[in-house]
């Protein structure tokens, strides 16, 4: 199911709150909430709720065996292997059509073997599953000795789908204790509601402009302007997908850490992974950069350590060479950030730093967006003003009709995006906050923009009908 | 008290969301209803199966639903596309040209084309030889077709000339066998009129540039004409419609893509004066005017801009009490409007389009009946045949409208039962050379 989908906002959500809150037992409400969210993901993928109950019975039975063993090397053995089942399902669903597709050729062979349907969300619950049995074996949790509870955690619906990859630890306690103020069910709904209008008036706008964009080698301003507009709109609509869960996980009395804080204000590379997905940059640090060793064993181990941790966050994101790429790329730019170029970022003028980094950013979409590598060098290339025509390169053209005609039409649109990628509005209604006077209008205004944002967003879903968020497929 | 404010306004969007939802389940219509107005089958409650729950194919349905049939749908599409684009610095002409494409389902199984191609090809030649009454076209073929292709020219007034459409020569033969193979069952004497409308996407790059425009003209027709069997008469829309459009009279819609009542008369009193028949003129008809329509091509894209270019419409009587039915099997069944008085848009013509066949009924005793196939086009100019026939019989062969089992018999049977002694193919230029509706539905439902 879709947050923004008028299913869910008439009559799953209603449905559930009225449920919810009408049990006062946390046991009952943690009953409705799995109960809830199985039903929410087998909305769209019944099946798959098999898979996603298999993935927490590895680590759930894999972790009950390890904490009873008593031996150091069984112990290991055991959570070696839960590991291994557990990403088996992501490996075989995800990677094993792409790795086999690659290999086969290689012994001359002509197969093909093709992808099965990938279940949604997959990366993001098998990556929680994984953190909680990493951290059972590291004694920062307890075992969870209740498949229940710990299909809640990794089933919750709010960040079911799309993340944030919540940690175990984050939640333990509120998995058996939490309560719902009055604050947090205003507060959590505007959240939600912030992220509603995210999606539908912007992301799903944003995504309309980039389909009316010509081919992106067409010109100079047709690559650069999907670029940009991709960045927009990949950033509103994951952003907003966050906003959404961590709003209605504050209704529900869970916690989640923030997922992205304007990235695009980002001074350099690092800092913009940083600000970016955080919770995707936290796991690959904890689980599996420090494992590496991270930048304590010398240059060249950290650079490996980069580069493979980079691969590993691209081919994360899909199993195709383009992501592969796309993290590469990342990886050498913050090798070279934490390396050679380590003085002249310290020192450069915050602006200069920004503008190198959204420049850089741009070209990182460019490989992102485009899935096919031919598409992929023509956009690169007329980024930088050149054309591949007839096996030699000349000079792109700097703009076309086409590019122009979607300019006129979406005009405002990519600005209003821009606008809002900084920290405009939060600043304005703090500095409203703050003075005494201007408190009841903050909050009025805030409140009828909200209001005024809804009804949009529903006006919108009602002419739209399906629009899911980008980060599904991953 | 401000907490209390916020929860409350908080629970109230809860509780007024569930509550339309529930509405929704409880009160919306829950079968699919076919949208004249958008052009596509508004769809309905999806049915629960365990099937469709095991392979998840319920929710993309049910969502569907949910969008297509909630409460102001109209409202709120109009609303929300205004907003959309009140800030789009696109000019109307951009908008009328790019924003109005017409969208046809075909009725037909898809899974075959190629074979369908064929047919389409083939079949009209072989009918036209069977035919009871053997009439030759008037030149050969080959020789009519001097190039590749026909073409349809918008002329400026700088003396220059920019091609509108074009078609190949291949569908221009098709066309013509199609045209045969309809005029072959005819009986004696009988005759097939074929007319092929611009749409107004088209025919507005003319009527609102007189500034720059001096006319069009289209070639199409003299090839057509030179393919086809005597008793077929092809004419051409371009050259009737030309002089009215040049005089500034209101022939197409502008938010629209249909013609108005007016360029229907037109085009029903050249083909009916070359028929020989003295014509009722326009004036003599009683009328009645809407005023701020917005037809398709606004409510496709729904722009706030073309809102301003509201068109009116104007509705034409027939001069006798006339009577509209639904045929089946080429019996009446109910009865349909003539002029939809409720209805304020195109649909005020016979009240939209109703398969598979309908007929209306003249009052008039002249002793012959005429089928028209047509499309949307044909509603607007079916009332102004009513003084020359007893039965106006129409069929549209559009998927939304047409089923070969709801017919039953084919063309061919219908023109005998029925006693049809004229054909007339009146279709705009989405559903015309070259198109599926043409070159496959026309021929495959002859008999």
């Amino acid at each position: 199911m879709v947050f923004s989908s008028l299913t869910f906002l008439l009559l799953f959500l209603p449905a559930m709150f009225a449920v919810y809150f009408v049990c006062r037992r946390i046991w009952w409400r943690n009953a409705v909430l799995l109960a809830g969210s199985l039903f929410f993901y087998a909305w769209g993928e019944p099946v798959f709720v098999l898979v996603m109950a298999f993935v927490t019975l590895t680590v759930y039975a894999g972790t009950l065996a390890f904490s009873a063993v008593k031996g150091r090397a069984a112990k290991r053995l055991l959570f070696a292997l839960t590991l291994v089942v557990s990403l088996g399902a992501l490996v075989y669903f995800k990677y094993a059509a792409f790795f086999a597709n690659q290999i086969l050729p290689l012994f001359g062979s002509s197969a093909v073997m093709q992808a099965p349907r990938l279940p949604i969300g997959i990366s993001f619950f098998t990556f929680q599953a994984i953190s909680y049995a990493v951290d059972a074996y590291r004694g920062g949790v307890r075992v969870q000795k209740n498949y229940a509870l710990l299909l809640l955690y990794v089933s919750c619906f709010p960040q079911l789908i799309a993340g944030p990859i919540v940690q175990y630890a984050d939640i333990e306690f509120e998995l058996s204790e939490r309560r719902t103020t009055l604050d947090d069910f205003s507060g959590g709904m505007r959240r939600f509601a912030v992220g509603l209008c995210k999606k539908v008036l912007l992301a799903n706008i944003l995504g309309e402009m980039l389909s009316a964009l010509p081919e992106a080698g067409a010109s100079v301003a047709a690559a650069w302007l999907t670029s940009g507009v991709f960045a927009l709109q990949i950033y509103f609509d994951f952003s907003a997908y966050s906003d959404m869960a961590i709003g209605l996980g504050r209704v529900l009395g869970f916690r989640y850490q923030e997922n992205f804080n304007y990235p695009y204000t980002a001074r350099s590379v690092s800092e913009f992974w940083r600000r970016w997905h955080i919770s995707l940059g936290q796991f690959f640090r904890e689980y599996v950069y420090f494992p590496l060793g991270g930048s304590r064993k010398g240059r060249h181990r950290t650079t490996f350590n980069l580069l493979f941790v980079w691969s590993l966050t691209g081919l994360w994101h899909g199993a195709s060479w383009n992501f592969v790429l796309w993290g590469l790329y990342y990886g050498v730019l913050i090798a070279l950030e934490h390396g050679a170029l380590k003085r002249a970022v310290k020192n450069r003028p915050r602006a200069v730093g920004t503008l190198l980094t959204l420049i850089a950013v741009l070209f990182g979409w460019a490989m992102f967006y485009q899935t096919d590598l031919a598409a992929c060098a023509r956009q690169l290339l007329a980024m930088l003003g050149l054309s591949l025509g007839g096996g030699s390169l000349s000079f792109a053209a700097l703009m076309d009709d086409a590019t122009l005609h979607a300019l006129r039409a979406y005009t405002v649109f990519p600005l209003i995006g821009y606008a809002l990628c900084l920290p405009v509005l939060p600043a304005v209604e703090r500095a409203m906050r703050h003075r005494l006077r201007l408190q009841r209008t903050a909050h009025l205004a805030s409140t009828l923009a909200l209001t005024a944002g809804v009804a949009l967003s529903i006006m919108n879903l009602v002419s739209d009908s399906y629009n899911p968020f980008l980060y599904f497929r991953f | 008290m401000r907490r209390k404010v916020a929860f409350l306004v908080t629970l109230w969007w809860v509780i007024l969301c569930g509550a339309i939802g529930a509405c929704m389940l409880l009160f919306a219509e829950r079968a699919p209803v076919a949208s004249e107005q958008e052009n596509r089958t508004l769809a309905g409650l999806p049915a629960v199966t365990l099937e469709t729950l095991e392979k998840g194919g319920i929710s993309e349905p049910f969502e569907s639903f949910l969008t297509d049939k909630f409460f102001l749908r109209s409202e709120l599409v109009d609303g929300a596309n205004a907003l959309k684009h009140i800030f789009s610095v696109l000019t109307v002409d951009e908008l009328l040209d790019v924003e109005g494409e017409e969208v046809f389902v075909p009725a037909l199984d898809e899974s075959e084309p190629e074979e369908a191609a064929a047919s389409a090809s083939d079949e009209p030649q072989a009918q036209a030889q069977e035919a009871a009454e053997p009439q030759q076209p008037d030149e050969e073929p080959s020789a009519a077709l001097a190039g590749d292709a026909a073409s349809v020219w918008l002329e400026h007034r700088d003396g220059t000339r920019t091609t509108l459409l074009t078609c190949a020569a291949d569908e221009l033969e098709t066309a013509a066998g199609v045209f045969n193979a309809y005029a072959a069952l005819l009986p004696v004497g009988g005759k097939a009129h074929v007319l092929l409308a611009p749409r107004a996407q088209t025919a507005n790059k003319l009527a609102l540039h007189l500034e720059t425009e001096s006319g069009w003209s289209s070639e199409a027709e003299a090839v057509l004409q030179s393919l086809v069997f005597a008793n077929v008469v092809v004419h051409s829309a371009y050259d009737i419609l030309q002089a009215p459009i040049l005089s500034g009279e209101y022939v197409y819609f502008r938010t629209d893509h249909h013609w108005t009542a007016r360029g229907a008369y037109l085009a029903a009193d050249a083909m009916l004066k070359s028929a020989g028949y003295k014509t009722v003129p326009l004036a003599d008809y009683a009328q009645k005017t809407i005023e701020g329509y917005l037809g398709s091509i606004y409510l496709r894209g729904r722009n706030a801009k073309l809102k301003e270019l509201a068109d009116s419409i104007e509705v034409f009587y027939p001069l006798l009490p006339a009577k509209s039915y639904r045929v089946s099997n080429a019996y009446k069944k109910n009865e349909l409007p003539v002029i939809a008085e409720d209805q304020t848009n195109y649909l005020v013509f016979l009240g939209g389009t109703v398969g598979p066949y309908r007929v209306l009924e003249s009052g008039y005793h002249t002793g012959r009946n005429m089928l028209l196939v047509c499309d949307s086009f044909g509603n607007s100019i079916a009332p102004f045949f009513l003084p020359y026939y007893d039965s106006v019989y129409m069929v549209d062969f559009r998927g939304e409208y047409y089923t070969r089992r709801d017919a039953q018999g084919g063309v061919r049977e219908y023109v005998r039962r029925l006693g049809i002694d004229d054909i007339y193919i009146v279709l705009s230029e989405t559903n015309g050379i070259g198109s599926q509706y043409l070159n496959r539905l026309m021929p495959e439902n002859i008999g």
